[in-house]
């Protein structure tokens, strides 16, 4: 694990992501103090909707990840699997790359959509050992009630616990991470 | 964060996921802005099994505060709605404090208050708990939560909450802890 900090000036050093600057901080800052406290070094991350692409960097500076984007489109950006998240030639491939490693987080931030979230939930959730995470839970109405249903439906699950993180800016409430956070290797 | 030790050390009336969690939060966003020894208070401490916690893993200076010694011995005595006890803990401090955790009333008039009392004197965190009760207990932190997080602060706060969904098919005994932290900067 890097020992570079998540302060304002490292994250303003790189791309910036198309995120709430304070949220995605306090997000990298809560990741990154995990991974560490369980002594993984190197998580692998997975990301479905890289966009821009722009947070493969932020991963690999501030949490020495093994990231692999995964997007549609390479209209923006590169991403490492060019494809349809939930085909599963795109699965084929993606756990090639991982080569039997367990995917330690997982951001869903493609298509959202209820049902295109809930998908990629299922597909890739098993794969996940410790956390995933959904992008836009308070500004997209329908990813926001996907994060409830999550809720409920692991409620009889007591290594669960669901972490949210929201900030206000220009105006609008966005846009909201939600965090399943599954807690293994607790000591 | 050593979380074998954290395992060793006797619970609060907490979630213990919940409250794993939450310290290591605490612990990476103090760490990031160089404060080593953070100044936490305690707003209702009952039996004052947090102290340890921030003392062993946060390396805080930690003030409890209750209206009651029937359960521990607080550092500060005294009706936290009192700007005389408020006072006694700033003494303490030698000023302001780094965190502020409200865990006093439940009643939302009360939880107000001491929110807008002690809050002000917090210059990074305020945690809430519980945030999470269900219909069958007082909505005091509930609601104070949510109207935090509906009203538009710019970008003075960030809002961070954990859930512990308690396994049980009984609505009632459901959610019963949550943590909420407003951030400054």
């Amino acid at each position: 694990m890097p020992n570079t900090k998540v302060t304002d000036e490292e994250l303003r050093a790189i791309d910036r992501p198309n995120q709430n600057f304070l949220e995605w901080k306090t997000f990298l800052e809560f990741v990154k103090t995990y991974f560490e406290n369980r002594g993984m070094t190197h998580p692998t991350v997975v990301e479905i909707g890289t966009h821009t692409g722009a947070q493969k960097g932020h991963y690999e500076r501030f949490l020495g990840a093994f990231h692999i984007g995964i997007d549609v489109s390479d209209k923006y950006s590169k991403p490492d699997i060019l494809g349809d998240s939930h085909g599963p030639e795109t699965m084929t491939r993606l756990k090639a790359l991982l080569k039997e490693r367990p995917i330690d987080l997982l951001f869903i931030d493609a298509e959202h959509t209820y049902a295109d979230a809930l998908a990629e939930y299922e597909t890739y959730g098993p794969l996940v050992t410790d956390i995933i995470a959904f992008h836009d839970i308070k500004c997209i109405a329908e990813i926001g009630r996907l994060f409830s249903d999550i809720q409920e439906r692991e409620r009889n699950n007591p290594h669960v616990v669901f972490l949210t993180i929201g900030a206000w800016q220009s105006g609008k409430y966005q846009v909201g991470i939600g965090m399943m956070i599954k807690q293994r290797n607790n000591g | 964060m050593d979380l074998k030790a954290f395992a060793t050390l006797a619970m609060p009336v907490q979630s213990r996921e919940e409250w794993r969690l939450t310290l290591e939060f605490l612990e990476g966003y103090f760490r990031n802005r160089g404060i080593e020894h953070p100044v936490i208070v305690e707003v209702g401490i009952q039996s004052n099994l947090q102290k340890a916690f921030y003392e062993r893993f946060l390396g805080a200076r930690h003030i409890g505060v209750d209206c009651s010694d029937k359960y521990s011995k607080p550092d500060v005595m005294g009706d936290a709605l009192s700007p005389a006890v408020l006072q006694r803990a700033l003494d303490m401090a030698g000023g302001d404090f780094d965190m502020v955790f409200l865990d006093a009333a439940q009643h939302y008039p009360e939880v107000k208050a001491y929110f807008d009392l002690w809050g002000p004197h917090a210059r990074h965190v305020i945690a809430l708990h519980p945030i999470y009760t269900t219909e069958a207990h007082p909505d005091g932190m509930r609601r104070l939560w949510r109207e935090l997080n509906e009203e538009n602060h710019g970008s003075e706060y960030r809002f961070v909450s954990f859930r512990h969904v308690v396994g049980s098919d009984d609505a009632c005994f459901r959610y019963q802890y949550g943590t909420g932290l407003v951030l400054k900067g």
